[in-house]
């Protein structure tokens, strides 16, 4: 089996988040390293290398950008299930949402988010809130060894 | 010899002699002193006169022939004198004329003797007129001690009379006392809605008023009228269920020999219809100190209970529409909240993606883009940057309705402070005069409290840019119930026309070009303090500045911890 290299598990629903996502990690030449799920039983599916993830490398995410609004299993449960995992509750995670609202922020925070990032409007900053969270995540930190 | 009867016995008598014959006069003393009189003498008239007031004899012998005044003449003064009216007189005479003898008799003399005496006549004669006189005597002391005793018992007779009538005219004083008392209880046992009855220690209802008759039904006994007829209702409690004999009002008060109040009973007639009575028992107690009887006042509280049991209901209904009232306002908050949730989510990625895409294609284009080409594109930024910039103000504003009010103290002195220092960018390279008061410590909400203060005091900043120096004054007045402070300065003021319209949602009074801002500030201030249940307002004039006020109730004590 071919192990995975370090790599970013971006979970998001909308497209075009997608897109501006990946646009603004190719500033740094991450784009590449980024798996997307589409939402959360995606997400699942990827770490526990189950349903369309069946076959693929082993390893996990140096970090998972969590959306929190997205169909299906949305990001609060997508956490609470990955920190009641003994293995995957050592993967970083950072809430990346539009969400302001103080009971996500709290409710996140209690279950054990890594961080939490509110999508600036303006695309300069949103660019630069997502160049700062990959050159943190995938560069400067050390990822947990898992497995 | 004849010894005088105990009349005449002692003490002895004293006789007056009035005689001008030395022969006759020593005759008679001699021997009357024999029979133990004691003599007095006179020699003529006068003397007679004044020795018998002088001495009071019992009797006077005197002689007819007198020189100067005759007998007669003497007994007729004897007789005029009342101190000697009463003396017995006897004439002594030797003249046997039957004349002689009536003038005596007609001037007062009670008897004659005639000389020569016969001794045993004259001791005859005066022993049995001192006889007489003493009889006389006696018989007038017994008449004036029979007066006396009957004056005495008259006097008794008529004081017990006086006393009697006394007594009737009090009798007949305290009868009619008693009669107003009596008609008195009977007028208010009659006009009582209270319904009065009194039961003997058998139980037979022996009063009742017309309340009583009426309300319980009591009918006189056809025979005695004395007692009532037994009633046809049962004592039961509210539901209708039987009263245990001990609970019964009479039986615990024949059985305490208290009084009983309020004991609350229905009583239930034969046709099933419940009446509600509160009852009150008195003993009454004969001499021996048992029950003779019982007095009870009953009252009817069945329109007290309806009403009771309708104002529980009505409670019951009023705490149910508060219940079901709070759970749609409950479940409309959460809507609100879900909308709110969805708008923070959804209505902002539209604009992150018009920012973002918009971005990029300036990027891709920007060198062949004419003026007008580019002036359309910051157009366009802008636009969705100020929508961003109004949806986060009004998610604000709508969590600032939703979240939860801690209040505690807050020190509003070092609360302005604070913010002042907060602000400080805004105020680079400006003169602005602060001339803040003492401030009180209020009880509020200290994060919201703070967002007042810098809505309030970036506006101020805000609407004197331009003034040299910007004045801007923060006072308070305190009062018994409620804090106000206020905010004045004097920039550019606003039109009292619009006031009303300060504190709504998006409302702007001057144009954005001029001052910058979404209109949320104000709105967020009025819904804070309402909600801190205060109250906002402004008072301005354009160009002449403005004054803003807001007002908390007064909970804790001002000015004490002041910096």
């Amino acid at each position: 089996m071919i192990e995975a290299l370090k790599h970013i598990l971006l979970v998001e629903d909308d497209p075009k988040d997608i897109e501006l996502t990946l646009t603004a990690l190719e500033e740094y030449n991450l784009a590449n390293e980024i798996v997307v799920a589409r939402d959360g039983v995606e997400a699942l599916d990827y770490l526990y290398r189950q349903g369309k993830f069946e076959k693929r490398p082993i390893g996990y995410p140096v970090v998972i950008l969590l959306d929190l609004k997205m169909p299906r299993l949305d990001g609060v449960q997508v956490l609470q299930q990955i920190k009641a995992d003994e293995q995957l509750r050592l993967i970083p995670i950072v809430v990346l949402t539009s969400s302001r609202e103080s009971r996500d922020l709290e409710e996140c925070y209690r279950l054990g988010a890594n961080a939490y990032v509110v999508k600036p409007v303006r695309f300069t900053e949103f660019i630069e809130a997502i160049r700062q969270i990959g050159g943190f995540w995938v560069l400067v930190n050390e990822p947990p060894q898992i497995g | 010899m004849n010894k005088p009867s105990d009349a005449v016995d002692a003490p002895s008598h004293t006789i007056l002699l009035v005689d001008d014959n030395p022969t006759n006069l020593s005759v008679v003393v001699d021997y009357l002193a024999e029979h133990d009189f004691q003599i007095v003498v006179a020699r003529d008239g006068e003397t007679g006169l004044r020795l018998a007031r002088q001495e009071q004899p019992d009797l006077i012998l005197l002689d007819v022939l007198l020189p100067g005044m005759n007998g007669f003449e003497v007994c007729r003064r004897l007789k005029a004198d009342e101190r000697t009216q009463e003396i017995p007189v006897i004439f002594m005479t030797i003249v046997t004329k039957a004349e002689d003898k009536v003038r005596g008799f007609e001037a007062g003399g009670v008897d004659y003797i005639t000389k020569p005496f016969q001794h045993e006549e004259v001791l005859a004669r005066v022993t049995t007129h001192l006889c007489l006189r003493n009889l006389t005597r006696r018989l007038e002391e017994a008449n004036e001690s029979l007066e006396r005793r009957v004056a005495e018992r008259t006097t008794a007779l008529s004081q017990a009379n006086q006393e009697l009538q006394a007594e009737i005219a009090e009798r007949i004083r305290t009868e009619a006392a008693l009669k107003r008392e009596r008609s008195l209880i009977a007028n208010i046992m009659e006009t009582s809605p209270v319904s009065i009855t009194v039961v003997n220690h058998e139980g037979q209802v022996t009063f009742a008023n017309s309340q009583a008759e009426k309300v319980l039904g009591l009918v006189k006994d056809e025979i005695t009228q004395r007692t009532y007829n037994a009633p046809t209702w049962r004592i039961t409690d509210f539901t209708g269920g039987p009263v245990p004999d001990e609970k019964l009002p009479f039986q615990q008060v024949m059985a305490t020999q208290q009084p009983v109040y309020d004991v609350q009973h229905a009583i239930e007639w034969p046709d099933g219809h419940r009446v509600f009575m509160a009852i009150n028992g008195a003993p009454i107690l004969d001499e021996s100190g048992q029950v003779e009887s019982v007095v009870f006042a009953v009252q009817d509280i069945t329109k007290h209970k309806h009403a009771e049991a309708e104002i529980r209901q009505l409670n019951q209904r009023l705490e149910q529409r508060v219940a079901d009232r709070t759970a749609q306002l409950k479940a409309a908050n959460k809507e609100l909240e879900a909308f709110a949730y969805s708008v923070s989510h959804d209505l902002r990625a539209p604009l992150r993606h018009i920012d973002g895409f918009l971005e990029l294609l300036q990027q891709r284009i920007n060198g062949s883009l004419d003026e007008r080409s580019r002036h359309y594109m910051t157009i366009i930024f802008e636009a969705a940057r100020r929508m961003g910039q109004l949806i986060d103000d009004l998610l604000a504003f709508s969590r600032m309705g939703r979240d939860e009010i801690s209040k505690a103290p807050v020190n509003l002195g070092a609360l302005v402070q604070e913010v002042i220092g907060e602000l400080e960018p805004e105020m680079h390279g400006r003169s602005i005069h602060w001339q803040i008061a003492e401030l009180p410590t209020v009880t509020g909400d200290r994060v919201m409290l703070r967002l007042v203060l810098i809505n309030l005091l970036s506006n101020a900043l805000k609407f004197t840019r331009g003034r040299v120096p910007a004045d801007i004054e923060i006072g308070c007045e305190t009062y018994d119930k409620e804090t106000i402070i206020f905010i004045r300065d004097n920039g550019a003021g606003f039109d009292m026309a619009y006031a009303d319209k300060l504190f709504g949602v998006f409302q702007r009074l001057h144009p954005a070009d001029e001052f910058e801002g979404t209109g949320i500030g104000l709105a967020n201030v009025r819904r804070i303090i309402e909600r801190h249940n205060g109250s906002v307002w402004a008072k301005g004039q354009i160009n002449q500045g403005a004054t803003f006020y807001f007002s908390l109730p007064q909970i804790t004590q001002p000015i004490q911890e002041m910096q």
